[in-house]
């Protein structure tokens, strides 16, 4: 979840103001930060979880470039084109390359019926509210190709939306080489081509519970797979793969309005399935013996909030239960997991600009498996505590463009240890630290929704 | 009707009861610890072993399938069995008859060499830890478990004698290992060109050889490619060159010392088994394996290139340590890859093996009698020599059977071409000489896929995937094989008791006993005589001037067939003890009191 964008988004008008007005919108939600590890290298973070703090994520930006245009009959309609890159900066690494992708790519319309209707059609990210502290979006978080429609009166929302992707995975899609029509040179031939139908529902609505708003909504996805055949590289051995499915349904209760930037979310999730690994994943291990994902399970329940006074004070937290099965019949399992973090981040504000804040975190991850590496039961363990001296334009956790210095300490148990290499520095010792300068922003998101609206 | 909201919140709560029970915790599994210590082997005699390349039998758990084919022509690949398939395939087993399992080596291995995987286990690169491809340690202490369930015990194959190429020499010290560069043997001026992978054997230790003449040993050069687990082998005693023979590879094979001192075929890298640290690892190694799984014995490979006296401080410490855990009756038999009986019988001497794959009785017995037809005299011959040549009293501490009366007999394996290679779409010699190897004495071990017909030549086309035969279990082989262990189940006679040859021949050709054998099994309660025709185109009958097929079964007593063909036919043993048997070409009949 984020705030609603408070920054100066750079918004130029193509035609006079009013009915018929046209614009070009830019937004934007970007982080990057340097650091060291107090032993001259740039170090790397510490999690144990599969959601962790965010203290020490790498580098990423996005530009949303919004046209909008409000016609004279009140209809709007616009797109969003959203370039993001990720990755090592140019001036860190000295590499002129970059990973680019795009995440919205999509035109909606408003308006065109007498009701509170909204239709889109293209690339997208679909997401609900999330946990920001652990970067983690614990209910609904779709990357789709598709379109769908959002209904929203007075008290009450309604998410439609079918998508579809073909991930570039063997499971999913393969070419050979063959020869060419004109029997002279090769060409690729698409001979696997399974795309993932997914279709989303997301309905809920509002209730004022005396100064506060509190929202309700259930939410649940459908995931399928159609059966294929993929041939071996060298013989062209077909093999079947066979359809597969998955299912999200869940709920999820926030309120807010007791401050400014104040509200506290509660999330209840199972998965099953193909839906558990989510939209830009297949599963990689766990599979069932005919190499579906049939009979894998994910319970999760979460929670986040933010709460700015009273007086100078802010806390923001969040935390995460989670408990995973895959589909395959192993009894002890390392790749089933039920694992959690709990994150809590009070914040001084010393002025409107400047506030002080410390991070607290735990997470750790229980196996009913051995560790490969050790052939032991492990409960691997991490604690975390920061200290954040941050630079903000409004008095809040959650006033972005942020500028922050951070002192991490991180202390992992001997089964942390052990999940990586030898050779990682990691490894080698109980005791982590990282010093650093980060800025992080969001400014006119056309994917980050503030809290209260759906 | 309405459900009353008491009974939708004890619904909801139903639901949701799962999820904070798992969400909050998920304790161990039931293989995380080590397990409990248990017997299941009452004698050796009584088990039937199936041996299966673990890669081969079936494909439980694609999730570690890690670059596994599904060309079926691409045999020296990995292709995806692993221990759950083992787990999901005991029906198959059971309905068999056979009681024991022979899997594959189950530890680390190199991923590939040369462009074959070591999908079979011999290349060893972490004694201490268990092939992801075949699945973790927990599926493994569970494969065990199932299997013994099922009253199937498990034996494990081993490798003591060398692991996977973990270096090369650099004989010319130039720091990378060279396909070809020059070498002396013997420090004369006569060079040979060879690979610093895999130079030729040099009793002094293979040399450094620069262009002013020979530096000395030649230093290894450790590979590091862990992409393919191509890594100095672990524990760490391993990256210890002197854990090493370092002599080069085998070249001549009659030379025995040659054979235990120099590295393997394909550049495995001899381990030096005489040095007191190596082998106490070895002993700890493999003690811990028992300890961590409750399997039942081991299968140990390559023994004839190991140094004899190795095995006289193993195996009493493996015995030792596996008696120290409660586990009687731990079975240690290895590979003595020779015809020569005497040769293998020398590792069943005390305090050595309890027993060892007969594969005298392989060329000898089943290609010379079986297959070729040769006399049936050389059954009975190799029969007399191994009560002499093999241990004459239990082993100390060992499974408590001399292994003179344990050899394991097959009619082939995954280093030679399978029984019916050869044979071209005719199974009757191998029908016939399933008979003789699962009842004669001792401890049979059947090679996957003979019950489905398989007919692969040798390495690897011998080593061919399971799956498509679909297990069916209504294959007439797999039947033949079921009802053969049905009869030796059923009669103690046929696992434990004595035998005794009853009629062999020289006759080959037409004479009217050409090609028979019989042999009698008998304890104190029961008696079975088995009677086979091996010859491949003659009804022979129990003929032979006024020679008798005398039995020790009383006068009068009428026999029927254990085995389900030729049940209408009958036998009445005459008052002089004797029995009339005719068999057709490669029939065998199983003679019981009716």
């Amino acid at each position: 979840m984020r705030a609603a964008a408070r920054g100066a988004a750079l918004s130029l008008a193509l035609l006079p103001a009013g009915a018929g007005a046209a614009e070009v919108v830019l937004g934007s939600y970007g982080r990057v930060g340097a650091g060291s590890d107090l032993q001259g290298g740039a170090g790397q973070p510490v999690a144990v979880a599969t959601h962790s703090d965010r203290l020490q994520a790498e580098p990423y930006v996005e530009v949303d470039v919004m046209f909008r245009e409000k016609t004279a009959d009140g209809a709007r309609f616009g797109a969003v084109f959203t370039p993001a890159i990720a990755g090592p900066l140019f001036h860190a690494s000295g590499d002129w390359d970059a990973d680019l992708a795009v995440r919205n790519l999509y035109a909606h319309g408003t308006g065109w019926v007498d009701a509170p209707v909204t239709a889109w059609v293209g690339s997208r990210m679909l997401r609900g509210d999330d946990l920001y502290l652990l970067n983690f979006w614990p209910l609904d978080n779709l990357n789709t190709v598709g379109g769908g429609l959002q209904v929203q009166p007075e008290r009450w929302f309604l998410d439609a939306h079918l998508g579809m992707s073909r991930l570039n995975d063997p499971m999913t899609s393969q070419q050979v080489l063959t020869t060419s029509e004109g029997g002279v040179g090769g060409v690729n031939v698409q001979v696997l081509d399974r795309q993932r139908v997914v279709a989303s529902l997301k309905v809920g609505g509002t209730a004022p519970l005396g100064e506060l708003t509190l929202r309700i909504a259930g939410y649940t996805e459908l995931h399928r797979l159609p059966e294929g055949e993929q041939l071996s590289d060298e013989e062209r051995t077909p093999r079947d793969l066979p359809a597969d499915k998955g299912a999200v349904l869940g709920a999820q209760a926030s309120i807010w309005g007791w401050g400014p930037d104040s509200f506290a979310h509660l999330w209840l999730r199972r998965g099953t399935g193909l839906a558990i690994p989510g939209t830009l994943a297949l599963p990689g291990t766990g599979l069932a013996a005919d190499r579906t994902f049939a009979g894998a399970r994910e319970h999760l329940v979460a929670v986040a909030g933010n709460s700015e006074g009273p007086g100078p004070y802010g806390l923001m937290w969040g935390g995460y239960l989670r408990a995973y099965r895959d589909a395959d019949a192993n009894l002890t399992d390392w790749d089933d997991a039920a694992e959690g973090a709990v994150v809590l981040r009070p914040a001084w504000h010393l002025s409107k600009h400047m506030s002080l804040a410390g991070e607290l975190s735990h997470q750790w991850r229980q196996s009913p498996g051995l560790n490969p590496a050790t052939g032991e039961v492990a409960l691997p363990q991490v604690t975390k505590l920061a200290l954040l001296p941050t630079l903000q334009p409004h008095r809040s956790g959650l006033s972005r463009p942020q500028l922050r210095l951070q002192y991490v300490y991180s202390r992992l148990n001997n089964d942390a240890r052990q999940l990586y290499p030898e050779e990682d520095a990691r490894f080698a010792s109980n005791h982590q630290h990282h010093v650093g300068m980060v800025a992080e922003w969001w400014m006119d998101s056309a994917t980050y929704r503030p809290a209260g609206s759906n | 009707m309405r459900a009353r909201p008491s009974v939708l919140v004890r619904r909801a709560a139903a639901r949701l009861l799962p999820l904070t029970l798992t969400v909050g915790c998920m304790p161990a599994g039931p293989y995380a610890e080590d397990p409990v210590i248990t017997n299941h082997v009452e004698d050796w005699r009584d088990e039937v072993i199936y041996q299966l390349i673990t890669d081969r039998f079936a494909d439980g758990d694609p999730s570690n399938n890690w670059g596994e084919t599904a060309d079926l022509s691409n045999l020296n690949n990995y292709m995806g069995g692993d221990w759950r398939g083992i787990i999901d395939r005991v029906d198959y087993l059971t309905g068999l008859g056979v009681t024991t399992v022979w899997i594959s080596p189950v530890v680390a291995n190199v991923e590939v060499d040369a462009g074959i995987a070591g999908y079979h286990g011999y290349w060893t690169q972490d004694f201490e830890r268990a092939n992801p491809h075949m699945g973790d340690l927990a599926t493994l202490r569970e494969l065990v478990d199932v299997l013994h369930e099922n009253n199937v015990k498990v034996v494990v194959d081993i490798v003591v004698n060398h692991v996977g190429q973990a270096f090369y020499y650099d004989i010319n010290q130039n720091g990378q290992a060279d396909i070809q560069t020059w070498y002396s043997t013997d420090g004369s001026d006569t060079l040979d060109m060879v690979t610093e992978w895999d130079p030729a054997f040099d009793p002094r230790r293979i040399q450094s050889f620069t262009s002013l003449g020979e530096a000395g040993e030649a230093p290894l050069g450790w590979v590091w490619m862990p992409e393919i687990n191509r890594t100095p082998p672990e524990p760490l005693i391993f990256q210890d060159p002197l854990a090493y023979h370092r002599m080069g590879r085998v070249t001549d094979w009659s030379d025995r010392e040659q054979v235990k001192l120099a590295d393997f075929p394909g550049g495995l890298k001899d381990i030096a088994t005489e040095n007191p640290n190596v082998r106490a690892a070895l002993i700890d190694i493999f003690s811990d394996w028992i300890t961590k799984t409750n399997i039942d014995g081991y299968r140990i490979d390559t023994v004839k290139h190991v140094e004899d006296h190795f095995w006289q401080e193993f195996c009493p410490a493996i015995r030792d340590h596996a008696a120290a855990l409660g586990k009687d009756n731990f079975l240690l038999m290895g590979e003595v890859f020779d015809g020569d009986d005497a040769l293998v019988g020398s590792y069943t001497q005390p305090d050595m093996l309890d027993g060892a794959v007969d594969f005298a009785a392989k060329y000898q017995v089943f290609e010379d009698v079986f297959k070729r037809g040769q006399a049936t005299t050389k059954v009975e011959a190799l029969h007399q020599a191994r009560q002499g040549n093999w241990g004459q009293e239990p082993q100390p501490g060992g499974v408590g059977v001399a292994p003179k009366d344990l050899p394991l007999g097959f009619l082939d394996n995954h280093d030679v071409a399978r029984f019916l290679w050869d044979q071209e779409g005719e199974d009757d010699a191998l029908r016939a000489a399933l008979v003789y190897l699962l009842l004669r004495d001792g401890l049979p071990v059947l090679y996957y896929g003979t019950e489905q017909g398989f007919a692969g030549g040798n390495d690897p086309a011998n080593r061919e995937p399971l799956w498509p035969s679909g297990y069916d279990q209504d294959h007439p082989l797999y039947a033949h094989i079921a009802a053969i262990l049905e009869a030796r189940a059923a009669h103690d006679a046929l696992r434990r008791g004595d035998l005794v040859f009853r009629w062999t021949t020289e006759h080959t050709g037409d004479e009217p006993d050409a090609g028979l054998l019989a042999v009698e099994r008998a304890t104190a309660d029961d008696r079975a005589l088995i009677v086979i025709n091996t010859h491949p185109s003659q009804t022979s009958r129990s003929e032979d001037g006024d020679k008798a097929l005398l039995t020790g079964f009383a006068p009068g007593t009428t026999l029927r067939n254990a085995l389900p063909e030729a049940q209408a036919r009958s036998w009445t043993v005459a008052a002089d003890g004797s029995v009339q048997v005719e068999l057709a070409p490669r029939e065998a009949v199983v003679l019981v009191a009716r």
